[in-house]
C-alpha cells in the first residue's frame, strides 16, 4: 500500500527538540492534514520526509520503502512531490524551464543525446512542454510559460510551484502552505483543486496549512502538533471539538496579545 | 529553396552570422584593411570564446566559480602537442583528446569541489590552476621553462599552415588557421546551446538558483556538478589543443593566474549565463585591449578603466546592451512613424 508512515520520528537542532518521538500515518487515497501553532515543527516534518535532515531517530517508510536510506534526489523518483513554505522557484529560469525541471526524473535521454540534440531528445522536449503548459492550464495560470516567476503575485506564485510538484506525477504530494497569502477566492480555488487532484488524480496529500476552513473543508484526517508533539489525531469533526487543541492555539493567542 | 523557408529566424540569424564569419576576413584582408598581425589577434580571440563558453557553462550557467581555468587550457595544451609530437597522432583526433584528458582532470576537480561554495572554491580552483602550471614547469616531459614547438596540422600529410596563392589572392597561413579556429568555435556553440537547451543544462540553472529544490525535484546536485566542471574543463582542453599549434611555442609559465582571471573576466563582462556574452566577453578582453596598444604604457590603465565602467553602467554584462539597443531602435522607429502620419 502507498502509506507514508512516520514512525517514533525525533529531530533535534542543536538543544532544541524541534520533532518529538512522534508517530503518524497517511493511507493512500486520503487527503491528511498536519497543523499546529507556529514552529510546532510541521516543515521539518516535511523537511525529513524529503531527505533534507538526517532523522536522530525513529523512521519513516513509504511503500513500505525504508526513506531514511535515500539520498533527498531520490525521493521523487519513489513518487513523493513537494512544495516549500517559502516559495523556492528557480528564479533565472522561465517558468517553463521550472516546470521542465520538476519533469526531470521522467526524461530517459543522457548527456551525449543531448550535445547532439538528437530527434528522441526533440520529442521528449516537445512532450514535457506539452505537459507543462497543460498543467499551468489545469491549474488556472496558463499563458505564463516564457514570464519569470518573480513578476507574479505571490499566489500565483505558490500555484506555480504547485504545478512543478505535479509534472513529476507523484503518488503522494506535500504541500506546505499552498494558500498561504492567497485571498479567499483563491483560497477556495486551491481547495477544489487540491480536492479533485485526490478525488479524480488519486493522489494522495500530505497537507500543512493555517487557514482552518480550507484543512477542515478538504482533509479526511488531521495530526496536530505543538512542540514537535502530536497533542491529537482525527476527523476534522474530532479537532475541531478537541480541547486540547483550542488550547494549544488559543494559548499561542494569549501569547500573541 | 523550399528548405530555405522551413528555417526559423534563429537559424536565418546564425546562418548570416556563419557566412559573415566566413567571408568577411578575406574581403577585408584584400581591402588591406586586415594585416598579418590582427588576423593572429582573431584567431587567439577565437580560441579564447571557446574557453569562455565553457566557463560560462561552469560559472554562468551552473554557478561554481573557478579562478583556476587557465589550468585547463595547459593541460589540452600540452596534452595535444605530445600526441602530436611524441606519438605522431594526428591534429584533428590530438585536439578532441586534449579536450577528454582536461575533462577528466576537471571532474577530478569537481569532486572536492562538491564540499565548498563561493570564496572557498574560488581559492581552491585558484590553488589548483597555480599548482598545476607549477608542476608541469618542473617537469621534464613538458619541456620545463624552454617549453614545447607544437607544429601546426597536416591534411593527408601536408602542413596547412601556409600561405597560398590563390588565382592571384594571397591567402595567409593565419587566415587557414582562422578557419581551424572558426570550425571550433561553431561547433563548440552548437553544442553548449544544444546542452542548456536540454534537461542537463536546466539540471545546471536549477543547481544555480537553488540546490534545495533542485534535489526536491530529483536533480542529483554532485553528478551534475562534477559533469558541469568536466565540460567546461572539455571546451577549455579543446581551445588549449588549438592555442598550442596556432602559436607554436607553449611553456608552462604562459597558463599564469592573470590569464585565468582574464577569462574569468571575459564571463563577467560578456553576460553570465549567456553564450552570447561568452562571445562579447571574448572580444572585449582581446580585441580592445590592440585598439588600445598604440597607446604608449596606457594599454593596462585605459582596459582597467574599461572594465571599471562596464560593471559600474552593464552589472548584467555587455549581453544587456542588445535588449537596450532594440529598445531605442524601436522607439526611433516609433517616432519616425509616428513624424510620417503627422
Ligand atoms: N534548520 C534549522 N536549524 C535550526 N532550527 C530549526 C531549523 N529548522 C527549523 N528549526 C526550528 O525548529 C522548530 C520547528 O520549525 P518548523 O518546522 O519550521 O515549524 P513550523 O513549520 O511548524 O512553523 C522551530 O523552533 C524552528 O526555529
Ligand atoms: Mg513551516
Amino acid at each position: 500500500m502507498g502509506n507514508l508512515k512516520i514512525d517514533k520520528l525525533t529531530k533535534r537542532f542543536g538543544g532544541l527538540v524541534a520533532i518529538d518521538s512522534l508517530d503518524f500515518e497517511v493511507e493512500e487515497g486520503q487527503v491528511y492534514g498536519l497543523i499546529g501553532p507556529n514552529g510546532a515543527g510541521k516543515s521539518t516534518v516535511f523537511n525529513c520526509v524529503s531527505g533534507f535532515y538526517q532523522l536522530d531517530a525513529g523512521e519513516i517508510t513509504f511503500d513500505n520503502n525504508r526513506l531514511t536510506t535515500l539520498k533527498s534526489h531520490e525521493i521523487i523518483r519513489k513518487g513523493i512531490a513537494r512544495t516549500f513554505q517559502n516559495v523556492e522557484l528557480f528564479k533565472n529560469m522561465t517558468i517553463l524551464e521550472n516546470l521542465m525541471v520538476g519533469q526531470h526524473i521522467n526524461f530517459k535521454t543522457g548527456l551525449f543525446r543531448h550535445a547532439l540534440r538528437t530527434k528522441k531528445v526533440r520529442l521528449e522536449e516537445d512532450e514535457a512542454r506539452a505537459k507543462a503548459s497543460a498543467t499551468l492550464e489545469l491549474l488556472g495560470i496558463g499563458g505564463i510559460e516564457n514570464t519569470y516567476y518573480a513578476s507574479h503575485p505571490y499566489g500565483v506564485q505558490k500555484k506555480v510551484e504547485m504545478a512543478r510538484a505535479l509534472v513529476s506525477n507523484p503518488k503522494l504530494l506535500l504541500l506546505d502552505e499552498p494558500a498561504a497569502g492567497m485571498n479567499p477566492q483563491e483560497t477556495k480555488e486551491i481547495a477544489e483543486l487540491i480536492k479533485w487532484l485526490n478525488e479524480e488524480k488519486g493522489i494522495t496529500v500530505l497537507l500543512v496549512e493555517h487557514d482552518m476552513s480550507l484543512v477542515m473543508g478538504i482533509c479526511d484526517q488531521i495530526t496536530v502538533i505543538n512542540f514537535g508533539k502530536k497533542i491529537a489525531e482525527g476527523t476534522p469533526r474530532e479537532i475541531q471539538n478537541n480541547p486540547v487543541v483550542i488550547e494549544a492555539y488559543l494559548g499561542k493567542e494569549e501569547a500573541n496579545a | 529553396m523550399s528548405n530555405l523557408k522551413k528555417l526559423t529566424d534563429q537559424h536565418k540569424k546564425m546562418l548570416i552570422i556563419g557566412i559573415l564569419c566566413i567571408l568577411l576576413p578575406p574581403i577585408l584582408t584584400s581591402l588591406g584593411l586586415l594585416q598579418g598581425y590582427f588576423q593572429y589577434i582573431i584567431n587567439i580571440t577565437g580560441v579564447y570564446m571557446i574557453v569562455a563558453v565553457g566557463l560560462n557553462l561552469l560559472l554562468g550557467y551552473t554557478g561554481q566559480i573557478s579562478i583556476g581555468h587557465a589550468a585547463f587550457l595547459a593541460i589540452g595544451a600540452f596534452t595535444s602537442a605530445l600526441l602530436v609530437m611524441k606519438l605522431g597522432i594526428n591534429f584533428w583526433i590530438a585536439v578532441p583528446l586534449a579536450g577528454l584528458v582536461s575533462a577528466v582532470i576537471g571532474m577530478i576537480l569537481g569532486l572536492p569541489a562538491l564540499r565548498l561554495h563561493g570564496h572557498y572554491l574560488a581559492i581552491a580552483t585558484l590553488g589548483f590552476g597555480v599548482a598545476i602550471t607549477q608542476i608541469m614547469s618542473n617537469m621534464e616531459l613538458f619541456g620545463g621553462y624552454s617549453g614545447l614547438m607544437p607544429p601546426g596540422p597536416t591534411v593527408f600529410g601536408q602542413e596547412v599552415w601556409l600561405d597560398y596563392n590563390l588565382f592571384g589572392h594571397f591567402i595567409s597561413g593565419d587566415l587557414v588557421k582562422y578557419y581551424v579556429v572558426l570550425i571550433f568555435v561553431g561547433l563548440t556553440f552548437l553544442v553548449a546551446a544544444n546542452i542548456i537547451k536540454t534537461r542537463t543544462g536546466r539540471a545546471f540553472m536549477a543547481i544555480r538558483d537553488s540546490e534545495i529544490a533542485a534535489m526536491a525535484m530529483g536533480v542529483n546536485i554532485s553528478k551534475y556538478k562534477v559533469i558541469s566542471f568536466g565540460l567546461s574543463a572539455f571546451f577549455t582542453g579543446i581551445a588549449g589543443g588549438l592555442f598550442g599549434h596556432i602559436v607554436g611555442f607553449i611553456s608552462p609559465t604562459d597558463f599564469h593566474l592573470g590569464l585565468s582571471l582574464n577569462f574569468f573576466a571575459m564571463i563577467v563582462i560578456g553576460g553570465m549565463g549567456s553564450l552570447r556574452g561568452a562571445v562579447y566577453g571574448a572580444i572585449f578582453m582581446n580585441i580592445i585591449p590592440e585598439l588600445f596598444s598604440g597607446v604608449q604604457h596606457l594599454p593596462t590603465v585605459l582596459m582597467g578603466a574599461a572594465i571599471i565602467l562596464v560593471t559600474l553602467f552593464l552589472p548584467g554584462g555587455i549581453v544587456t546592451l542588445e535588449s537596450k539597443t532594440l529598445m531605442i531602435f524601436r522607439k526611433l522607429k516609433g517616432q519616425l512613424s509616428k513624424r510620417s502620419v503627422g
